[in-house]
């Protein structure tokens, strides 16, 4: 039986992704799916659904030195993959419940991010590029 | 084959990188300040403070650390008027090295298993190159055409 990926976060929401920033200041590798996010039974890339989690409280418990985090609109992400006329599967945003133990909807995943075998890199580094771009205009600082 | 790299020695008219294999060691001198400016001096070490306080924060290793400068002295040692990028690290303790100009984009990426990859993005069109770099061996950079015309996009001066 084949893993689902997991309830879709609604239209109209945002999410927010915690984010390293470069040495200029900027945004750049938000997106890279970690080893822990390729391990998943459905890949994903880690963010939180704004309004039911906060970006700060959120960042404390994590106890991560996070630069600060971006939002993006689910809607966005969703449409990304066709807007940029790429050949693969579209992304999407869906609920990803962090342990049986905290069944909660404030974490989520973006699916379609971890790069299959046969598609070149270049592919997803595009998809990647482009939410980086987006996510630079609603970024806020934790410092 | 071992190389070794301290990214915090400072920064010279020549940086040294010593290799050893098999008992034989040599050093490549990589002349970079020869053509800069005192701003490209900064830059390095910028982004040489920015790894460093990503490595003391657990993101990054000082081995890809190592590794990562090799490359990049590599690359401005090929195209001796590539501008300085600007350092980056991934979620998987990867870094990151980018070349920003209007809808030009490249990156240099090293990851944490010590492969390196040369990547190069046009925003507007979606054209892309990609193309493996190895840092291991040989201190040449090897760059097919459209790769190294890429460069060219980044080079000190070049705004087309």
């Amino acid at each position: 039986m084949q893993p689902t990926a997991g309830t879709p976060v609604p239209s109209g929401k945002d999410v927010f992704r915690f984010v390293l920033v470069r040495s200029d200041g900027e945004l750049s590798t938000a997106f890279e799916p970690s080893t822990d996010d390729k391990a998943e039974p459905v890949p994903t890339v880690s963010v939180w659904v704004f309004g039911i989690a906060l970006p700060a409280p959120t960042a404390n418990l994590l106890q991560k030195p996070y630069d600060g985090y971006l939002l993006l609109a689910v809607d966005f992400i969703r449409l990304l993959v066709p807007t940029i006329k790429l050949d693969v599967p579209p992304l999407d945003v869906v609920q990803r419940p962090l342990s049986s133990e905290s069944p909660g909807s404030e974490h989520a995943g973006i699916t379609g991010l971890v790069r299959p075998n046969d598609i070149p890199r270049s592919t997803y580094k595009t998809i990647r590029s482009h939410l980086a771009v987006e996510g630079r205009k609603r970024y806020t600082s934790l410092r | 084959m071992l190389t070794t790299f301290n990214p915090q020695k400072p920064i010279n008219s020549t940086y040294h990188v010593t290799q050893s294999f098999e008992g034989f060691e040599r050093e490549i001198r990589l002349p970079l300040q020869l053509y800069r400016p005192s701003a490209y001096t900064e830059r390095l070490e910028q982004i040489s403070a920015y790894l460093h306080r990503r490595l003391e924060e657990g993101y990054i290793t000082s081995e890809v650390i190592s590794r990562a400068w090799k490359a990049l002295l590599m690359l401005l040692a090929f195209n001796k008027r590539l501008s300085v990028p600007v350092a980056g690290v991934g979620g998987d303790q990867q870094i990151l090295f980018e070349w920003d100009r209007r809808e030009h984009h490249l990156e240099l990426e090293v990851f944490a298993s010590g492969d390196a990859q040369l990547f190069y993005l046009n925003r507007s069109t979606n054209r892309t190159q990609e193309r493996d770099y190895p840092i291991d061996g040989s201190a040449m950079v090897c760059l097919n055409v459209e790769m190294a015309d890429a460069l060219g996009y980044f080079i000190i001066g070049n705004e087309r």
